[in-house]
């Protein structure tokens, strides 16, 4: 769907640039600069080397290096490896300055060195600059062509710039406070989406999120002890406490705890049980009490008086070191230099993974986060995270417990102003975790003594990635069940190396509040932070629609499919979880046996008074205060529904093929529960659902605004509901799949063109469109015949019909256009011409080639050669066929790499 | 013979059935000629029916108070079936163990067998057909009937193309020369008139026999200038060795126009090793986390997919990039000469990616073209140790590799992975003939075609085809390279584990879309037409 536009885009950076390119480099650069941001030095004629091509290919420009990003500006249009994605800040070509992880440089002689944040003597005489980035990428660029010293002066540059030492000097401040001057006017226009991402920076916010639950009602309350970080430099402005616990008691509490971090509401069920998390209460303390106290509090905060359980973290989740060694060998075997060196991963890939114990990781979050949300939907009672400095693994395990719990967590708000509230919020060290900052050796903020890197308050390790990894491995399993999609998770992962925003450059609240107060001093005007969750200032509306999972999308219809028809096929299959093998039925097909039941239904009745509830508390939190169309609100006396826990596994109705008998049987069993809820409680059902999307970003609400009519005499609009379960998400290591999406996004030559995830997605979301689209049309035709009214005109028919045949399975991040689909150079595994090149290469033993900058093949011309071969080399490669199965004579077992890679 | 003397106790009241992909059952068990079938005892009516012949090995566990039967099936499902008289537990053990290896194909369920509703015949696999589609790339072929009573080859169809200017002599004597007289036949006709060609060994022997009308035959398909590749699915020394036995590989020397390529593929009885592993890997729910994917790798079943996948890619490469026409063979040429073919037509030709196209290709490749799925599939990975070196799940590993390439390329394929799953499992036990027997002389001497349904008539019934159609197909023209990275494989979730399958959910929230569609698109023209005769009415009370 968005295919078309990269084919626009590619002319208009083309324009873009040659009009830059035309006039002298360095001042003319500004107009591509974003507020705030200066040249701080820049390199002429440096050739760009394609991703993963052994430099072979490159296109030249000229190299800018400003406080904010390395800038690469070419009047050439980039041919390869572009970057679909459209960014606002940041251009196809460009890394941010926060992204740059190890600079590598080579000299004259061919030695390679790596360079430090402390290393001063950069000499002249730099031939090569290699950049390796966090986000995995690796950027080579040379600089054989440009006058002499400018790469020096450039690498200085970006060595200087790329390791800051304090948030202050973060570009964030230089955009915001550049920004809000300048664009006062746009600023408005744009900020309506980050309006529905509430921040938990105000009272408001809370309020909401607390007097919405009935479960809660009296019995949590909002305190503001530590609204001046005062008290603790990582607990929330605001939070969450049982309400008979005094201010005055929390104040002297407080500093009981390990990191002064008191334990903190995170979610109550609607049975009433809770999720709280915590630090560890400090060993040398002395007022037991204190913490027995709290306990008891929390404990009574839930009316049944069950008992609290306690998860310490640190025993059941990996630590910050072996988490950070872990990503590290990940980021190493994901970050081939070359397609051979890819190939050789071969035959010892999943010993790999298994050795670099990323998922292993992943699975053990997951199994935790499993256990929490089994002993709080099963009602057994509360659960209280502990971990020893309570930013890391409680804000992950609280995330994904609630993410798997409750449906309002899984669209792309909720699960915004959840990660909002647990991990900024809540808090979580971003700057220090992600290497965001470099941490000289003083460190002087945390223990002046303590040196090493080790320690959990100074260490590096990518929690947030498990987290978002985490989430991944949901959406594979349960893609109908969550509104986002894995770019939306990569957006994230990558929005804490852009450091525009305000949310992911701090490493806690109060930090964030001294440097805006410090800058506000300084400048006459307050300054307003961005946030990340504003995504219009990131991307244009285009690619935000890439975040929405069509399958999620378009499930909010299906309960418009009339139930009289029956699924395509004969032996499709009613529940989820009953996975009898088509086979058993065709083997045995005889009429009778056709009709094989769903054992399954008595469970259904156990779980419909439950289901009630959930989502009806779904429904009144998420409905604002005008219902639109005229249906009735839902009564609010179906909270006094008794909880009943699920008995066995509960069972999940898959929209659209549930059979018309199951599915009444809910319809039964929900109406003899309770008396009033009937065929009117269903349309209630439905309205709240699209208001729930409504409140969401406009565009969506725009598409989704069709409320069916057909619904109306509709009894079985129960096909919504798998939604409203909790999610049963398989922990084991083999249901886990490999992020290949995150961690292999840059590796050109791993990415198919038309195959993979991406162009699924694509297709998905051309018919979840058209699912949108005649639906609109029927409600339009259905008014019409209403009114009699013929005036009103259709909506406009769907202008789209483009393929998705070239689409990357990388999209939208490695994504080549339809223009340049040329197969000779992408997508592939095997490459006869490309063997023949490497082949002449190596058996010449030729020194890399002088001319390739000029070699930017057009559309339609093959790649270019990099050197003239001589007419043997001609014959040798014509025939490299004859020389592979002469490799293969020599060496059976190691064939298969050169094989591959290069045949 | 009647069924009834090896069924001592037809019926047991209490019994007990479970099964990891059933939800378990209580009621009467049954034992028929061809099933055991369990009828529940509740209210719904349910029943569940196996079918002897799928059953690989049987536990028998007996207690005092209940026996145990465990049944072990070849489509990698246990069944548990619990009775409680003793005796009755061995004479069903020992009726199903007797029951389940019957070799007397007249005796197979296929015969017995009639479909509910007459199924039309599918007319795959029809040589008429395929004549016309190479008729529009190249002229230079003729149907013979050279082969007329399976009197040259019995492993080949009666009927079979080859090329215009080579007579009927020259293929008797080519087949002479060749192993089990499969001499190179087409098998796929690109559209820049590069083919693929199929046979088995040359007999060369110690004594360096040569013949120059198997020379003859193949060199006349490349025409006057083209150069062609020879791949031999072995490695150099082993194709070297079975000279001493009397086959050998052909020498450069006598086809100068062809150019060697040895890729060692796995003979199917290191896939049945493999496999076994595999699905002791797969079906072990308590695996160790740290364990489990080193664990994948060691049952090197993966390996041997990207092995396949990488050498119909480079057949695939040297028609497409390189214009050359390649001729295949392994030693006997229906093993893993059969899986590039058809790879390589399945990467090549968007034809084969469809429904039917790709039942045509079985059809024409593995059915017609003699893989004996007799003896392949005579057992599967719960009987190791009686194994004998003919059973290979050779045609499984084809389908994986299909289901490879469907998971990198989930929009290119008409057919979704179900079917896939389904012709794996009719392939070890079904109540279709599709998979009776080693060859076409078999299938002609037992009348299967006649006497069975078939099993692509049902797939490509109007009431099951639908469900297996993948709902997000865009066809495509070109052709799709897979990768083989390791990255890029992955196990078959639907096949191996099919107790955890993400993708199923999607699958079938997509296919829900689809009649979503289906159902919008129907509604609006009801009311389209609603609409225009409320114009039509206005329009009246105007006028």
């Amino acid at each position: 769907m968005y295919s078309q536009k990269l084919a626009e885009k590619d002319i208009k950076l083309a324009g873009a640039y040659e009009h830059v390119y035309q006039l002298s480099p360095s001042s003319e650069v500004d107009g591509l600069l974003l507020p705030g941001e200066i040249t701080v030095g820049h390199a002429k004629e440096v050739i760009s080397y394609v991703l993963h091509d052994e430099n072979r290919r490159g296109t030249s420009g000229l190299l800018v290096c400003t406080n904010f990003r390395l800038m690469f500006v070419t009047d050439k249009p980039p041919y390869c490896n572009l970057i679909a994605v459209d960014n606002k800040l940041i251009g196809p070509q460009d890394v941010t300055l926060s992204n740059i992880e190890t600079i590598y440089i080579e000299k004259q002689n061919g030695k390679r060195k790596k360079l430090y944040p402390t290393s001063r003597n950069i000499k002249d005489g730099i031939q090569k600059l290699e950049i390796h980035c966090k986000d995995f990428r690796i950027l080579t660029y040379s600089f054989k062509l440009s006058v002499l010293g400018e790469g020096k002066n450039i690498v200085r540059a970006i060595l200087h710039h790329s390791y800051p030492q304090d948030s202050s000097l973060s570009f964030a401040m230089e955009y915001i406070s550049k920004k809000a001057s300048k664009e006062t006017s746009t600023k408005e226009a744009s900020n309506i989406s980050s309006k529905v991402v509430s921040l938990y920076r105000k009272v408001d916010d809370w309020e909401k999120l607390i007097m919405t639950s009935q479960a809660m009602k009296g019995r949590w309350r909002i305190t503001s002890i530590n609204e001046t970080f005062s008290l603790s430099a990582t607990m929330p402005g605001l939070f969450v406490v049982p309400s008979s616990l005094s201010d005055a008691f929390l104040k002297d509490a407080i500093h009981q705890y390990n990191n002064n971090r008191l334990p903190i509401w995170c979610y109550t069920h609607p049975n009433k049980c809770s999720l709280l998390r915590s630090s560890n209460f400090r060993e040398e303390s002395v007022q037991f009490q204190v913490d027995q106290k709290i306990r008891q509090e929390i404990t009574k905060c839930d009316p049944s008086g069950r008992k609290i359980r306690m998860m310490d973290l640190n025993k059941m989740c990996p630590t910050l070191q072996q988490v950070q060694m872990s990503f590290h060998k990940l980021k190493t075997s994901c970050m081939p230099a070359n397609e051979d060196e890819y190939m050789e991963s071969d035959g010892k890939w999943y010993s790999t993974l298994q050795t670099i114990k990323w998922l292993q990781f992943v699975s053990c979050c997951l199994e935790v986060a499993r256990t929490c949300v089994d002993h709080i939907d099963s009602g057994l009672g509360t659960v209280l995270l502990i971990e020893t400095l309570g930013v890391d693994w409680t804000a992950c395990i609280s995330c994904l417990v609630q993410v798997l719990i409750d449906p309002t967590k899984r669209t792309i708000d909720g699960l915004s102003e959840l990660i909002q509230r647990e991990w900024i919020i809540g808090c979580h060290p971003f700057t220090t975790r992600l290497g965001i900052l470099h941490q000289p050796k003083k460190s002087s903020k945390f223990q002046p003594e303590s040196s090493t890197s080790d320690h959990p308050e100074v260490c590096k390790s990518p929690i947030f990635m498990v987290f978002l990894d985490c989430l991944y491995q949901i959406l594979t399993q349960e893609s109908t069940k969550v509104e986002y999609t894995s770019f939306f998770l990569t957006s994230l992962a990558d929005g804490t190396r852009l450091p525009v925003f305000d949310t992911f450059i701090f490493n806690n609240e109060r930090e964030r509040n001294r440097t805006l107060q410090q800058l506000n001093q300084q400048r006459t005007t307050d300054i307003e932070t961005i946030s990340i969750w504003d995504w219009d200032v990131q991307y244009p509306h285009h690619v935000q629609q890439l975040f929405i999972n069509p399958l999620y999308r378009c499930k909010r219809f299906h309960h418009l499919v009339a139930t009289t028809t029956p699924p395509l096929g004969g032996n499709s299959i009613a529940t989820n979880d009953d996975v009898t093998s088509p086979n058993t039925l065709d083997l045995t097909t005889t009429p009778k046996v056709e009709k094989l039941k769903s054992s399954k239904k008595s469970s259904t009745h156990h779980r419909s008074a439950s289901d009630s509830t959930c989502l009806d508390t779904t429904t009144s939190s998420m409905t604002s205060s005008s219902t639109p169309h005229g249906h009735k609100r839902i009564n609010s006396n179906s909270y006094e529904v008794p909880y009943q826990p699920p008995q066995g596994r509960s069972v999940f109705y898959c929209a659209g093929d549930e059979r018309p008998d199951s599915g009444r049987s809910v319809a039964n069993s929900r109406s003899s529960s309770t008396d009033n809820m009937a065929a009117e409680d269903d349309e209630a059902v439905v309205i709240g659902l699209v208001d729930q999307v409504n409140s969401r970003a406009p565009q969506v609400a725009e598409r989704l605004r069709f409320v069916p009519n057909s619904a109306n005499n509709n009894n079985d609009v129960i096909g919504c509901r798998d939604d409203d379960d909790v999610m049963q998400v398989k922990t084991g290591v083999q249901y886990l799949r490999f992020w290949k999406f995150a961690y292999l996004r840059w590796v050109s030559f791993s990415q198919l063109i038309g195959g993979g995830e991406s162009p699924q997605v694509e297709q998905e979301n051309k018919m979840a469109d058209e699912i949108v689209q005649l639906a609109s049309k029927i409600e339009h035709l259905e008014a019409q015949l209403c009114n009699g009214d013929t005036s009103v005109t259709s909506p406009p028919p769907r202008v789209d019909d483009v393929t998705v045949q070239f689409v990357s399975s990388y999209f939208p991040y490695l994504a080549i256009s339809n223009k340049s689909a040329n197969k000779s150079t992408l997508g592939r595994v095997y490459n006869f011409s490309r063997k023949k090149e490497g082949k002449s290469t190596t058996s010449a033993s030729a020194p890399s080639p002088k001319i390739h900058h000029h070699h930017h093949h057009t559309e339609g011309k093959p790649p270019h050669r990099p050197a003239p071969l001589s007419p043997a080399q001609v014959a040798a490669s014509s025939h490299h066929m004859v020389a592979l199965s002469e490799q293969q004579q020599t060496s059976e077992g190691g064939t298969y790499n050169r094989l591959s890679s290069g045949v | 013979m009647e069924f009834s003397e090896f069924i001592k106790t037809p019926k047991v009241e209490e019994a007990f059935l479970e099964g990891s992909c059933i939800s378990k059952m209580i009621g009467s068990a049954c034992l028929t000629g061809h099933h055991l079938i369990l009828y529940s005892h509740s209210g719904d009516n349910a029943e569940h029916w196996i079918l002897h012949k799928n059953v690989d090995a049987i536990d028998r566990r007996f207690g005092n108070d209940k026996c145990q039967i465990t049944l072990k099936c070849k489509d990698f499902e246990t069944y548990c079936l619990t009775v409680l008289s003793q005796e009755d537990a061995t004479n069903i053990a020992n009726s199903i163990e007797v029951l389940s290896s019957l070799d007397n194909i007249n005796l197979q369920y296929p015969f017995f067998y009639k479909a509910t509703n007459s199924l039309s015949e599918s007319n795959l696999g029809s040589i008429e057909e395929d004549f016309l589609m190479i008729s529009n790339v190249s002229d230079q072929w003729r149907i013979s009937e050279v082969n007329n009573n399976f009197q040259i080859c019995p492993t080949y169809p009666q009927r079979i193309i080859v090329p215009k200017s080579i007579s009927d002599q020259m293929i008797f004597k080519s087949s002479e020369f060749r192993n089990l007289g499969r001499f190179p036949i087409l098998s796929y006709c690109h559209h820049n008139g590069r083919v693929v060609m199929r046979c088995s060994q040359p007999q060369i022997g110690t004594n360096n026999r040569r013949c120059k009308e198997d020379e003859k035959l193949i060199n006349v398909v490349l025409g006057s200038h083209h150069r062609g590749y020879i791949m031999d699915t072995r490695t150099q020394q082993i194709a070297l060795q079975a000279r001493s036995k009397g086959g050998g590989t052909e020498t450069e020397f006598n086809y100068p126009q062809w150019k060697k390529i040895h890729h060692n593929l796995s003979r199917p009885s290191a896939l049945y090793d493999s496999i076994c592993k595999l699905v002791e890997v797969s079906r072990d729910k308590g695996c160790a986390v740290d364990k489990w994917r080193s664990r994948l790798e060691s049952s090197n079943w993966l390996h041997h997919v990207k092995e396949v996948l990488t050498a119909s890619c480079l057949v695939s490469q040297c028609l497409d990039k390189e214009g050359a026409s390649v001729l295949i063979h392994c030693a006997d040429g229906f093993d893993s000469t059969l899986q590039i073919t058809s790879l390589t037509q399945i990467i090549l030709n968007p034809e084969c990616r469809t429904l039917r196209g790709f039942l045509n290709l079985v059809e024409k490749e593995w059915i017609l073209y003699g893989h004996p799925f007799r003896e392949r599939c005579a057992r599967s990975v719960y009987s190791v140790g009686k194994a004998s070196r003919d059973e290979g799940p050779t045609f499984l590993l084809f389908l994986d590799c299909v289901h490879q390439l469907q998971h990198q390329y989930p929009l290119s394929f008409e057919f979704d992975g179900s079917l896939l799953c389904q012709i794996a499992r009719h392939t070890y036990a079904s109540q279709f003939g599709t998979f009776l027997c080693n060859n076409e002389l078999e299938r002609f001497t037992s009348r299967v075609r006649s006497k069975t349904t078939s099993l692509w008539s049902h797939l490509l019934s109007d009431d099951v085809f639908p469900s297996y159609l993948n709902p997000v197909y865009q066809p495509r023209s070109d052709t799709i390279w897979p990768s083989v990275a390791p990255q890029s494989l992955m196990l078959w979730g639907e096949l191996f584990t099919p107790f955890v399958d993400p993708s199923a959910v999607t699958r079938r929230c997509l296919r829900s879309n689809k009649l979503y569609l289906h159902e919008l698109r129907s509604t609006i023209n009801e009311l389209s037409k609603e609409v225009s005769q409320l114009e039509e009415q206005e329009e009246k009370l105007k006028t």
